[in-house]
């Protein structure tokens, strides 16, 4: 199948210290791949690459057959790379109406905000309601939500979800994780998600990576991982 | 020295129509600040530089006024561009001395020259003596032009940080700069930006006021410590916040001239800002 973004070799880190010791991955078109791992392994430090918002030392990142290693951030967000980051980062004295404005920055996405704030609102009803206020406000979930709806203001053609489960309860994360997999059914966006909670991201992957100290460690389709008896016991054991 | 009702009443017409330009000039320091994170040390000094521009233009070579406010002002917004990449983007995300001592240099660089261009004579720039009675008190029609460019420019700021997507894009970076350039938000164009417009505002609050009293080159410092003290009364980043504690520290300010004397203006703004300071540390106003 073809795909969407690839990774090859990619190292980069935080000052002088390396985090990524040559990182390979792919994401295929239309697919929710997972990046799994435990804290510290460098999950976000690759999302954060793969966006721009860090650099690259070396290693390239081609992004629908275009090789996007030395675009800076806000041109790769208007080509359609988009970040949820972990911790939501939303604009907390901004209304919820604002925030998803700010998802609409690039200019691509900015034309068809009219249709977008319909599309958002079909997913995540909850944030019609709550227009006006202050997302500061909201609920840890409604935040979330708000984040994602967000990212989808911005036309991702990838999608990546940073730790969208994070300080969520239980059913409130499931939730989330379901709407993560509508966007992809309903809006046939490719997703890259990445969660310290390897049930919930195996549970709606297609394929999954495994990074462990700046490398990949293992991959393979989602289920397959998942019976993985060196995952479980790495990572599953708690479920 | 009797005070008279239309002395007090005087002082306050004034305090409005100088405050105005006092809470521009803050406007100025409090975007920079608010958005950068920066502490502009060279406020004062580019307030004092486009003094001298208007004087130089329209007593020295004498183009007519509005054209010399005009070339001041467009003269300090493009040293505003030239001062971020200069001495300001190497420096931000480093530690906050840097910033302050590279600020801090630039001013002293200005003040250089104009000592050596001008010395330290005071200055006046000749403009017209037409007054207007406002409440009884006369009030000249330059100064009442100056205070509604200022109050003019003021709610233009507010437009642009609260219904354009620039100044959006200003606010989300002041909340959240990582998330805002996940937004597309080209975070270092916004924060050059950012700093042209505190700049600009700081030289057309220094070319009005030039008009209204006489200036040296250190004049500048007087006015950045009225900034310090708007910005902590109104709050960091907020144009009508500016705008209000300006003219809260023009009124006290023409008040304690017309009962005390005119010289004691900045001991008021000190003690205004201690006493914010002490109480209200956040301001009076919410901020950005």
């Amino acid at each position: 199948m073809e795909s969407i973004l690839e990774i090859d070799n990619l190292h980069t880190g935080y000052g002088k210290i390396p985090v990524l010791w040559g990182v390979s991955l792919r994401v295929e078109k239309g697919s929710i791949t997972a990046l799994i791992g435990s804290n510290g392994a460098g999950k976000t430090t690759t999302l954060r690459a793969i966006v721009g918002v860090l650099p690259t030392w070396k290693g390239r990142i081609v992004f629908m057959g275009e090789d996007v290693t030395k675009t800076p951030s806000y041109l790769r967000v208007e080509k359609g790379i988009v970040l949820v980051p972990e911790g939501r980062g939303i604009f907390p004295q901004m209304t919820v109406y604002e925030n998803l404005l700010m998802g609409a920055f690039n200019r691509r996405a900015r034309s068809k905000i009219g249709d977008s704030l319909e599309r958002v609102f079909n997913i995540f009803p909850r944030l019609k309601e709550r227009l006006n206020q202050k997302a500061g406000t909201l609920s840890g979930g409604e935040q979330q939500m708000l984040a994602i709806a967000r990212g989808l203001m911005a036309l991702p053609k990838l999608l990546m979800v940073d730790e969208a489960s994070l300080g969520l309860a239980p059913k409130l994360a499931i939730e989330i994780m379901e709407l993560i997999k509508r966007i992809r059914e309903e809006e046939g966006i490719s997703i890259l998600v990445v969660e310290q909670n390897v049930h919930y991201a195996l549970n709606i992957a297609d394929y999954a990576y495994v990074l462990e100290t700046g490398r990949i460690r293992m991959e393979g389709p989602a289920n397959e991982i998942a019976k993985n008896p060196e995952i479980i016991r790495a990572y599953l054991g708690m479920h | 020295m009797v005070v008279s009702p239309e002395l007090i009443m005087g002082g306050l017409v004034s305090g409005i129509i100088i405050g105005s330009l006092y809470g521009l000039a803050a406007l100025g320091l409090s975007i920079i600040w608010g958005v950068l994170k920066v502490v502009n040390l060279s406020h004062g000094a580019l307030i004092a530089l486009s003094m001298y521009l208007v004087y130089t233009l329209s007593v020295m070579y004498g183009v007519p006024l509005p054209v010399a406010l005009l070339a001041s002002i467009l003269t300090g917004f493009l040293l505003g561009i030239a001062a971020y990449y200069l001495f300001v983007h190497r420096v931000l995300g480093g530690p906050e001395l840097a910033s302050l001592l590279s600020t801090f240099g630039f001013g002293l660089i200005i003040l250089g020259i104009l000592e050596l261009a001008f010395g330290g004579i005071a200055r006046t720039i000749p403009v017209s003596q037409h007054v207007i009675e406002v409440g009884h008190a006369p009030i000249m029609l330059v100064q009442i032009i100056g205070a509604i460019i200022a109050v003019a420019v003021a709610v233009g700021a507010y437009l642009l940080l609260y219904r354009t997507w620039f100044g959006r894009a200003v606010r989300a970076v002041v909340m959240n700069a990582e998330a805002s350039a996940l937004m597309g938000v080209n975070v270092v164009r916004v924060l050059a930006l950012s700093f042209t417009l505190g700049v600009l505002f700081a030289v057309t609050a220094g070319s009005l006021l030039s008009l209204a009293y006489s200036f040296t080159p250190e004049t500048g410092t007087k006015y950045e410590l009225y900034s310090f003290t708007i910005v902590v009364l109104g709050g960091l980043g907020n144009p009508l916040g500016s705008l209000v504690g300006g003219i809260i520290l023009g009124i006290a300010e023409q008040l304690t001239s017309v009962i005390v004397s005119g010289s004691w203006g900045p001991l008021v703004a000190f003690l205004i800002l201690l006493v914010m300071l002490i109480v209200r540390p956040t301001g009076l106003f919410a901020k950005l």
